[in-house]
């Protein structure tokens, strides 16, 4: 339901092919205007016990290539977390082999469900900022973590698995729910002839997929109802051998839930007049001298609970069609060299 | 500036009008009289009676009345009408006299029958500015998108209207919204015009007997829309023999039957049906599960006991529908009817009354396993209306009556669609309503050279319960969080009441035979809303009524404009300039939530809008060219009036609305081949509408995110098009009756690639700009349209 203003996404295009061969897309250049640079804050707060990292950058121009926006780090800032329940202050200290990225120190932080948490920041230049408060709220169980084999035309690799969950949404309280998904699967290239010992070698390797996708969900329509085979992501095979997949589900605040809904809008836009009209994504970080002022990005407090689950490739009937399919798209060399976020091993802590 | 300057100097104008006035002595005997079809016993709207030999004349009213002042004596009369052949005859008055005529209809071929207008000269004599009549028979030659002939494509050739995109729903009426616009069919009116979410028309043109835009001026009759009153009429059935006529298209076929029943009884009724089905077919796999087609249909019954009393009812039905594989299908209707009913009392004085239904209806069904919903929303529109018309003699022309409507909107409701469905119901509250509109209206003929059309008009507007009303905390901008309780309203209760006074003056000054000065000063009051956050209007928006948070749209509009005709009225041309104040329009926060949203109101943000343009239009009527160009400067600009700094968009400056285009050239020709040949081309050239581009870029969660940071600051680029046709008449003798007419179109000739939407994405690692082109090469159409 949440879906219902963005229909255009999948509805223009189908007008556009009624239309005809006549429509296009094509490349332009146009004249962009310069703005100031804005202040963009991440990180996430869970129930977890895992150090909390908050990551300070500032907004370049709309022609900045570099995606992974070194140079525009904030260094030097005061970045403390207030435990307002507790009247606790963490400081994070800059982590210095990342530009921008700040810290906490303590080995068992961890957040706890029911605290409300403020996030403050000084600037070396002495500008303040502060979050608005956020409470921290317990995150329901992941039922079931499933796949389902599925062989279609809609993406790139037609062969793979449909990744779903199924959980109970606790009735009578606004829930907003998270998700981030990540798997490993197991390819294959031509390798590397060794001449010592005379055979093929660094032919497999493991490689790493996450979803870039702000994956939010709301109770509205659904409250206290269970939530049934929820499409989370899409794993193709690509070769024989398991999948290791973990779903994080996180408990996010109602403003948080909004923000990443506009995110993702903004994100999936496709510059048809259907679409909503774009703006800028302000979060819930403000100025502490002016509280009308807000900056990009988001300081989201929720409960987390992650979720497992190891997809043998057993089944000898999609085994033998695979072994067909996946041949001609074999890399050429070391395996860990061709292609991006993979290792040579089966990650450890699986 | 300009605007201030604009407005003072139109103010003054009138006045000096008004001293002007030179009174003429009183003729002696009246000469008057009913003019009628000699077949149909209809009368004839606006024939002309001329006296030979004097500049008296007049024209005859909805009834086909006339009445004028003349001397004793000898007089030659003349009495002609569009599409009749005159008469001429003399007449001894001695006292007043009563002079009946009955006309026969002029068998012409198709290219000489100028349906355009009701006087060759009514541009400047008539008090009408700012207004267009559609020329229907000639749209029909226009080079057309897939040979759909299309009345709102004909109307954005016309100066002062445009649309954000080619394909986009609707159309802006002088800086006006999409919404603004009061489009009656046989007086109900049609909350949706788009068939195919914009892509055609909803209204089959072959119904139509007239297509009126007044862009201003509009009289006090009519009022509940800001911009424009548009008029169509469908026509009442043949009188004579039943006829058959219809067309085969590219994506449509259409049939119409109409005839006598009785002699006393006629009907017309038409069909459209579209198939798009099998161009979907197409296409890649993606879309092999997917649907869509559209229909209207329309009826008309047109029931004359005797020549004082008319009786027509009309009916109209149009459905939309797509479908996509695994996921959602959506339906639109639109279903409208009105019996009018018009009575000659004396003849001097006239009663038309008309029930009215339109009901227009959104439909949208889930069908993703376990999410299965039904979602509809609706508005429904009942009226009763009435007026009187009074002309005691040729100088005046009284006019009074008044209107009474009730609402019921279903705002959304939605409800899961089977046992498996984890889909909660949820229904907001319905809205119910009425307005309720008083108006008199005089047109005096102060001089043969001045003439004045005052009228007020007095509406009022509440709503009731059953419905909750959230109260707010004062001092807090709207939110859910501020929410101090709420007030419950009984069935029936009286919630909210807005009224006011619309004034409405025009004047015209005839400054020669040909040349006359027009003045015009319009108050409009909207009381519905429709809800829509995106660039064009879509069939998930809805409509929304004023209530306690959202008070009605108010606009004022002052315009000016000079006309002129030249060689015998074979030239007509006109300069208006106009401006235009808005207030209480309403924008959407940044992110706002609409659809099932009980409280809407915290996610709007009120808002004034101001427009003002000058608009240059040429005409030739006559000869084997006719055509017409105009170019207008306008523009159309909006700024926020939160009271919180969040409330506001741009920090509260004026800034273009998505409408916004200052440069506008239309050309259209038709040039008549002879042999049943005629060639027609259109040029259209326009400003790029007003777009939001990005102006930064940031990474969250290692994802680069495109920052917007002001609303409307860019433009897209320029539009421009030409199309051309060439149309084929089989018909031999002017007489004969079954024939058929070929139809080729080339639309977009040059295959400009215009831009219909800018959007930007990150490709590898930069952001790239691309444009996204509709319509984007030339695009060939035939279509068969028969009579027999």
């Amino acid at each position: 339901m949440k879906k219902i203003p963005h229909i255009f996404i999948y509805f223009y295009p189908l007008l556009l092919s009624v239309i005809g061969l006549s429509s296009c897309i094509e490349s332009v250049d146009l004249p962009i205007r310069i703005e100031k640079p804005k202040l963009v804050v991440e990180g996430v707060l869970s129930d977890e016990n895992s150090p909390c990292t908050i990551r300070l950058t500032n907004t370049s121009t709309f022609a900045y290539a570099n995606q992974t926006f070194q140079s525009q780090a904030v260094n030097g800032a005061l970045v403390q977390i207030i435990d307002s329940t507790d009247n606790k202050i963490y400081t994070l200290p800059q982590v210095y082999e990342e530009a921008g990225v700040y810290r906490t120190r303590e080995l068992d932080f961890a957040g706890k469900v029911g605290h409300v948490y403020v996030l403050s920041i000084k600037t070396p230049e002495g500008e303040e900022y502060l979050s608005k408060a956020e409470k921290l709220q317990k995150v329901p169980q992941i039922d079931n973590l499933y796949v389902e084999y599925t062989e279609t035309a809609k993406f790139e690799q037609s062969y793979g698995h449909l990744i779903y969950i199924d959980l109970k949404d606790p009735k009578n309280v606004e829930n907003f729910y998270r998700w981030e998904v990540y798997f490993w699967t197991r390819r294959r290239s031509t390798g590397v002839f060794d001449f010592r010992s005379g055979q093929i070698t660094k032919d497999f390797c493991w490689q790493y997929f996450r979803k870039v996708a702000f994956d939010v969900e709301s109770d509205r329509d659904i409250d206290g109802n269970q939530i049934q085979k929820k499409s989370i992501w899409y794993a193709p095979i690509y070769n024989r051998g398991s999948h290791l997949i973990e779903v994080s589900q996180y408990a996010i605040s109602r403003e948080a839930y909004v923000y990443y809904q506009r995110l993702n809008d903004q994100y999936n836009r496709t510059g048809t007049i259907f679409d909503p009209i774009p703006s800028t994504i302000e979060g819930n970080v403000y100025d502490r001298k002016d509280p009308t002022k807000l900056t990009l990005g988001y300081f989201s407090v929720a409960g987390v609970i992650r979720k497992r689950l190891v997809v043998p490739l057993t089944d000898e009937v999609y085994l033998s069609k695979i072994s067909t399919i996946t041949l001609p798209f074999q890399g050429e060399g070391d395996c860990v060299s061709f292609f991006p976020n993979s290792i040579p091993f089966r990650p450890s802590d699986w | 500036m300009v605007n201030n300057t604009l407005k003072s100097f139109l103010f003054p104008l009138f006045f000096i009008a008004i001293f002007m006035v030179n009174f003429e002595s009183q003729a002696n005997v009246v000469l008057s009289g009913i003019i009628t079809d000699k077949n149909t016993q209809k009368p004839i709207v606006g024939a002309n009676i001329s006296i030979l030999g004097s500049k008296k004349g007049a024209v005859t009213d909805q009834n086909g009345a006339y009445s004028l002042k003349i001397p004793f004596g000898r007089v030659t009369v003349k009495v002609s009408a569009v599409g009749y052949y005159s008469k001429t005859r003399e007449l001894d008055i001695t006292d007043d006299t009563v002079y009946d005529v009955e006309l026969t209809e002029e068998i012409k071929d198709l290219d000489e029958v100028e349906v355009k207008g009701k006087k060759a000269d009514a541009n400047v004599k008539s008090i009408e500015m700012s207004t267009v009549r559609l020329n229907l028979q000639n749209i029909k030659k226009i080079p057309v998108v897939f040979g759909e002939v299309d009345i709102i494509k004909a109307l954005l050739l016309q100066p002062g209207v445009s649309t954000v995109g080619e394909g986009a729903g609707g159309f802006n009426v002088r800086g006006g919204r999409v919404d603004q616009n009061l489009i009656l069919l046989d007086e109900a009116p049609v909350f949706n015009s788009s068939h195919l979410l914009g892509f055609f028309a909803n209204v089959n043109p072959d119904i139509l007997q007239d297509v009126t835009l007044l862009k201003g001026g509009i009289p006090a009759q009519y009022g509940g829309r800001l911009s424009s009153l548009v008029k169509m009429s469908t026509k009442t059935g043949n009188t004579e023999r039943i006829n058959v006529s219809g067309g085969v298209g590219n994506i449509s076929t259409k049939l119409l039957v109409e005839g006598p029943i009785s002699d006393k009884l006629t009907f017309l009724a038409a069909t459209r049906i579209a198939y798009p089905n099998w161009i979907i077919k197409q296409f890649p796999e993606r879309f092999e599960n997917s649907r869509g087609s559209f229909y209207d249909a329309n009826l008309k019954l047109n029931f004359k006991p005797n020549t004082k009393h008319n009786l027509a009812v009309s009916y109209y039905r149009g459905y939309d529908d797509f479908k996509f594989p695994e996921d959602t299908s959506y339906a639109w209707k639109s279903e409208m009817a009105s019996l009018q009913w018009g009575v000659i009392l004396s003849k001097k004085l006239s009663l038309n009354t008309a029930l009215v239904y339109s009901n227009y209806r959104f439909e949208m069904e889930g069908l993703k396993e376990f999410l299965g919903f039904l979602y509809q929303s609706s508005i429904k529109h009942q009226e009763v209306k009435t007026g009187l018309l009074f002309s005691p003699n040729e100088a005046h022309k009284l006019e009074l009556g008044g209107n009474i409507i009730r609402y019921n909107n279903v705002l959304g409701e939605r409800n899961p669609s089977n046992d498996k469905s984890n889909i909660n119901p949820k229904k907001l509250e319905p809205e119910q309503a009425t307005e309720i509109a008083a108006y008199v209206s005089e047109e005096w003929v102060i001089s043969p050279t001045i003439t004045l059309q005052a009228g007020l008009r007095y509406s009022q507007f509440s709503n009731y319960g059953a419905k909750t009303v959230a109260q707010y905390l004062p001092n807090l901008p709207k939110s859910t969080g501020s929410i101090a309780g709420q007030k419950v309203y009984q069935d029936g209760e009286k919630i909210q009441t807005y009224s006011g006074l619309e004034p409405r003056i025009s004047m015209r000054v005839g400054l020669s035979e040909l040349m006359s000065l027009k003045m015009s000063y319009n108050r409009m009051r909207q009381y519905l809303h429709l809800i829509s956050n995106t660039t064009a209007i879509s069939p998930v928006d809805y409509w929304k009524l004023s209530d306690t948070y959202i008070p009605p749209q108010v606009g004022d509009q002052y315009a000016v404009g000079l006309f002129r005709n030249f060689n015998d009225n074979t030239f007509e041309t006109s300069v208006e300039a106009y401006y235009k104040d808005i207030s209480s329009i309403i924008e959407y926060k940044n992110g706002a939530t609409l659809l099932l949203n009980p409280f809407i109101e915290t996610d709007l943000i009120t808002a004034v809008g101001k427009a003002y343009g000058i608009e240059f239009s040429v005409k030739k009527n006559k000869g084997k060219l006719t055509g017409q160009a105009n170019y207008s400067y306008a523009r159309s600009l909006v700024a926020t009036q939160g009271a919180f700094p969040i409330e506001n968009v741009n920090q509260g400056a004026w800034f273009p609305s998505t409408f916004d285009k200052p440069h506008t050239l239309n050309i259209s020709t038709t040039y008549n081949l002879g042999r049943g040949w005629n060639y027609s081309a259109n040029f259209t050239y326009s400003t790029g509408r007003p777009a939001i581009y990005p102006d930064g870029t940031y990474a969250y969660k290692s994802t680069p995110i495109i920052n917007y940071s002001l609303r409307n600051q860019d433009r897209i680029p320029d539009y421009h098009r030409l199309d051309m046709s060439f149309s084929w008449e089989t018909r031999k003798k002017k007489e004969q009756k079954r024939y058929g007419t070929w139809v080729f179109s080339m639309y977009n000739f040059y295959g400009r690639q215009n831009p219909y939407s800018i959007y930007f994405t990150k490709f590898n690692k930069t952001t790239q700009s691309y444009q996204l082109t509709v319509f984007g090469s030339i695009i060939p159409s035939l279509t068969w349209n028969f009579n027999f």
